[in-house]
C-alpha cells in the first residue's frame, strides 16, 4: 500500500476517533513541527506549548482535517499560524510591560525540557535567529515542511515571487551565518 | 563555503528528539482534549424506513416513487420525536406494500403580485411500471397542463410552444423508456428536498370526513448551497388507521410563512383504469416525435473546456457518471482541466495505482459527501482507472474513482445529491477561480449485479475511451474487492 493511501487512511481513522491514529499521526510528525517551531521562535519553551497546542486543537477538530488534503503542510500552517498569534501576543505583553515598567516581560523557567535538540540544531536556531522572521518562516516552511512556494505565498499573503526571494536570500543568509561560525 | 543544497541538508539533518514524559504529557492533554478512545466509534444506524423499503423487494419504480412519498409525509424522522408514535409503522408499510398510488394537490406560485394555485395528480401502477403525471404550470400569463404518461415501454409527454406573436401550438413527444434510469421517474423529483425533515411534533388535531387525524409538524432546511428556503410541514396522520389526511408545506420569506404546496389526497391501492397509462395522443395535438421515431433520451453535455475562456476562471471539473455500488460506494467519472496549461494530460495519469491516490489534477474531487448529510458521512475519492477519447473538441481524459464513504452511508434513493469537494493543484498565484462549481453529481446508477456493472459501467466507459475499450482490471469482482479492501483497512 502506497503511503500517501496508508496516510489517508491513517486520518480516516483518527477521524473516527481512533486514538492509536491519532499517536501514529503525533509520532510521525512530532519532531518536524517542533523543529519548525523551534528554529522559528528560537525560545524552546515557547516552541514546545504551541506544538503542544497544535496537537491539542487538532484533536479537538479532527472532523475537520481533510482526507486528501497534506497533513504535514496542514501541521506546519497550523505551528506558523500560532506562532505568529504568539508573536503579535507578544509585542502587544512587551508594549504594555514597557509602558507600564519600562521592561520586557521574562519568560518563565519550566524545570523540564520536551524537545532534546542536537548540537547541529542548536547552531540552526542561533542561525537562524538572525534572519528577519518572514525570511526564516519562508526558509523553514520550504525546505524543513516542504511546501511548495505558491502554497508558503498562500500562507503569507503574498506573491510567489516575494516568497522565492525570501527563501533565496534567507538561505544565502543562513549559508554565510553558518560559513561563518563553521569549526576550522 | 556550503553551496545552497548544503545548507538546505543541513537543515533537514538538525536532529531533534523528545523525551517520552513530555510526549506522554501532549498525548493525555490531546487525546483528553479531543474525547478520543481507543475503542472504536460504532457507526451510526441507518433510518427505519430504509430497512423497512429494502427488506421487501417491490420493484425498482416503486422504491422510488415510496421513498419519495414517505419523505414528503414527513414520516422518516417523526420516529425520532420524543412524542408517541403510533399509526407510522403502519402507514409505511401500506405505501411499501402498494400496488398503486394516486396522490392529489396543488402547488403555490408568485409571479409579481400575482398568486397562482396549480393542482397535479399523478397515478403509479407500481407493479408495471406504468405512471400518468398530470401538473399545471404557467408561462407566460397562461396557465398550461403539463402531461406524461407511461406505459412502460414508451414515455409519452405533451407540450406547447408558441412562435412569436403567434398562438399555442399543442405537442407530443415519445421517448423510449430507458431500462439503464432508474431514478429517472420526473415528477417525484419535487419530494426529494423535503428528505431532510427533523424534529416533528404534535401540535394539534382536526376531524376530516368523520375521522379524526393529529397534525405532525416540523421545519428544516431545504435545498443546498446558496439556495436553502427554510421549510415547515405539516402532516395530518390518522391514529386509528394510520392514514395520511394531508401534508401542508410552507417557505419562509421575508413576510413570514407562505404556504407552497398542499397534498390533499393519497391513496394506495386502488383499482386504476388502463384508460390512465394509455400514450395515444389526444386531438389537436402536433406529433412531433412519434413512436416509430422514439428513442432514449440523450443527455447532453457541454465540453469541459466549455466556460473555460475567461482569464479569470480558467479551471473547469465535471462529473460525467455516478453508479452506486451495492456496498455504498460511489464509481464515478469526473474530469478536472486548467484551460491555460497544455490541453495533453497525459502525464496526470501516469503511475497511478487502482485504489491509491487521485490523479492531482488541475481541480481534483477528492471526496464527495450526500444531501441531506444527516449522518455527516465522506465518501473519499481513491483511483481506480482512467480512459481517453479522441473528440471532436480534442483529445480528453476521464478519471474514474471509487468513492468510499467513512461511515455507514444513506441509501441512495434518499440522497438529494452528492456534494463535490475539489481543490485546486495549480502552480501559480495568478487571481484564479473555477468556472463551474457543481452543486451536486447527476443522480446515481444502482448497479446490483455483475450484468448491471457490465451494461451500465462498461458501457460508460466506452463511451469515454478511444476504440470503445475499457480498461481490463476493472471488473465487477475486483471493484467490489477493492472497495470491501479499502474499507477492511479502514475497520482495523
Amino acid at each position: 500500500m502506497g503511503t500517501m493511501l496508508e496516510e489517508k487512511l491513517l486520518i480516516w481513522r483518527f477521524r473516527h476517533g481512533n486514538a492509536e491514529a491519532f499517536e501514529r499521526i503525533y509520532a510521525k510528525h512530532k519532531n518536524d513541527l517542533l523543529k519548525l517551531a523551534v528554529v522559528l521562535v528560537a525560545d524552546v519553551h515557547t516552541a514546545e506549548d504551541i506544538v503542544h497546542d497544535v496537537f491539542v486543537h487538532v484533536a479537538q477538530t479532527r472532523d475537520s482535517i481533510r482526507m486528501n488534503g497534506n497533513l504535514k503542510g496542514m501541521l506546519a500552517a497550523a505551528v506558523v499560524n500560532r506562532l505568529r498569534n504568539y508573536r503579535r501576543d507578544r509585542q502587544r505583553q512587551r508594549r504594555r510591560a514597557e509602558t507600564k515598567a519600562g521592561a520586557p516581560v521574562a519568560d518563565a523557567e519550566r524545570p523540564e525540557q520536551w524537545a532534546v535538540l542536537s548540537e547541529q540544531l542548536q547552531r540552526l536556531r542561533r542561525a537562524m535567529a538572525q534572519l528577519p522572521y518572514e525570511q526564516r518562516e519562508a526558509v523553514a516552511l520550504h525546505v524543513g515542511a516542504e511546501m511548495t512556494f505558491p502554497e508558503i505565498a498562500r500562507l503569507q499573503e503574498v506573491s510567489v515571487n516575494t516568497v522565492q526571494g525570501r527563501c533565496r536570500y534567507g538561505l544565502e543568509k543562513l549559508r554565510s551565518l553558518l560559513n561563518s561560525e563553521e569549526p576550522e | 563555503m556550503k553551496p545552497i543544497d548544503d545548507i538546505k541538508a543541513f537543515y533537514r539533518n538538525a536532529a531533534i528528539n523528545t523525551n517520552p514524559a513530555g510526549d506522554k504529557v501532549v498525548l493525555t492533554d490531546a487525546l483528553q482534549a479531543g474525547g478520543l478512545k481507543t475503542e472504536k466509534r460504532t457507526a451510526p444506524k441507518g433510518p427505519r424506513i430504509r430497512r423497512l423499503i429494502m427488506k421487501t423487494r417491490i420493484g425498482r419504480l416503486a422504491a422510488a416513487a415510496v421513498l419519495a412519498l414517505v419523505a414528503a409525509l414527513g414520516i422518516t424522522l417523526m420516529y425520532r420525536s420524543s412524542k408517541p408514535v403510533y399509526g407510522m409503522t403502519e402507514a409505511l408499510e401500506r405505501i411499501e406494500q402498494a400496488k398503486t398510488l394516486h396522490v392529489k394537490g396543488w402547488r403555490h406560485q408568485r409571479h409579481g403580485d400575482d398568486e397562482i394555485t396549480l393542482p397535479y395528480e399523478h397515478w403509479y401502477d407500481l407493479q408495471s411500471g406504468r405512471y400518468r403525471s398530470e401538473t399545471a404550470y404557467y408561462r407566460d400569463g397562461e396557465i398550461g397542463n403539463r402531461l406524461y404518461v407511461c406505459d412502460g415501454q414508451y414515455v409519452m409527454s405533451e407540450g406547447a410552444y408558441r412562435p412569436a406573436g403567434g398562438t399555442w401550438h399543442k405537442t407530443v413527444d415519445f421517448e423510449r423508456v430507458d431500462p439503464t434510469r432508474r431514478n429517472d421517474i420526473g415528477w417525484v423529483d419535487w419530494h426529494r428536498q423535503l428528505r431532510q425533515i427533523e424534529g416533528f411534533s404534535r401540535v394539534g388535531q382536526e376531524v376530516i370526513d368523520g375521522e379524526r387525524f393529529d397534525i405532525w409538524q416540523g421545519e428544516y432546511d431545504s435545498g443546498v448551497g446558496g439556495r436553502v428556503d427554510r421549510v415547515r410541514l405539516q402532516t395530518w396522520l390518522s391514529p386509528a388507521t394510520a392514514s395520511v389526511g394531508r401534508v401542508k408545506r410552507w417557505e419562509q420569506q421575508e413576510g413570514g410563512w407562505v404556504q407552497t404546496s398542499e397534498l390533499t389526497t393519497l391513496e394506495h391501492d386502488i383499482p386504476l383504469s388502463d384508460a390512465l397509462f394509455g400514450t395515444e395522443p389526444r386531438p389537436g395535438h402536433e406529433i412531433r416525435t412519434p413512436k416509430e421515431q422514439a428513442t432514449v433520451r440523450v443527455r447532453q453535455e457541454r465540453d469541459i473546456y466549455k466556460g473555460t475562456e475567461f482569464d479569470y476562471a480558467p479551471l473547469n471539473y465535471r462529473v460525467r457518471h455516478v453508479f452506486a455500488l451495492e456496498d455504498g460506494s460511489l464509481l464515478v467519472c469526473w474530469q478536472g482541466v486548467d484551460a491555460k496549461e497544455s490541453r495533453d494530460q497525459s502525464r496526470y495519469f501516469k503511475q497511478l495505482v487502482a485504489g491509491g491516490d487521485l490523479p492531482r489534477l488541475p481541480v481534483e474531487l477528492y471526496a464527495l459527501s450526500p444531501e441531506p448529510n444527516v449522518r455527516d458521512v465522506l465518501f473519499v475519492g481513491f483511483h481506480l482507472a482512467h480512459t481517453e477519447k479522441e473528440t471532436e473538441q480534442g483529445r480528453r481524459w476521464y478519471e474514474w474513482s471509487l468513492f468510499v464513504p467513512d461511515k455507514e452511508p444513506p441509501e441512495p434513493n434518499i440522497v438529494l445529491v452528492y456534494r463535490p469537494h475539489y481543490r485546486l493543484n495549480v502552480d501559480r498565484t495568478d487571481e484564479i477561480d473555477i468556472s463551474v462549481k457543481q452543486i451536486g453529481t447527476p443522480d446515481p446508477q444502482k448497479i446490483e449485479s455483475e450484468e448491471d456493472f457490465n451494461t451500465l459501467v462498461w458501457g460508460a466507459m466506452a463511451e469515454r475511451s478511444d476504440g470503445r475499450s475499457v480498461p481490463e482490471q476493472v471488473t465487477y469482482e475486483n471493484v467490489l474487492w477493492l472497495a470491501d479492501e479499502i474499507r477492511t483497512s479502514l475497520a482495523q
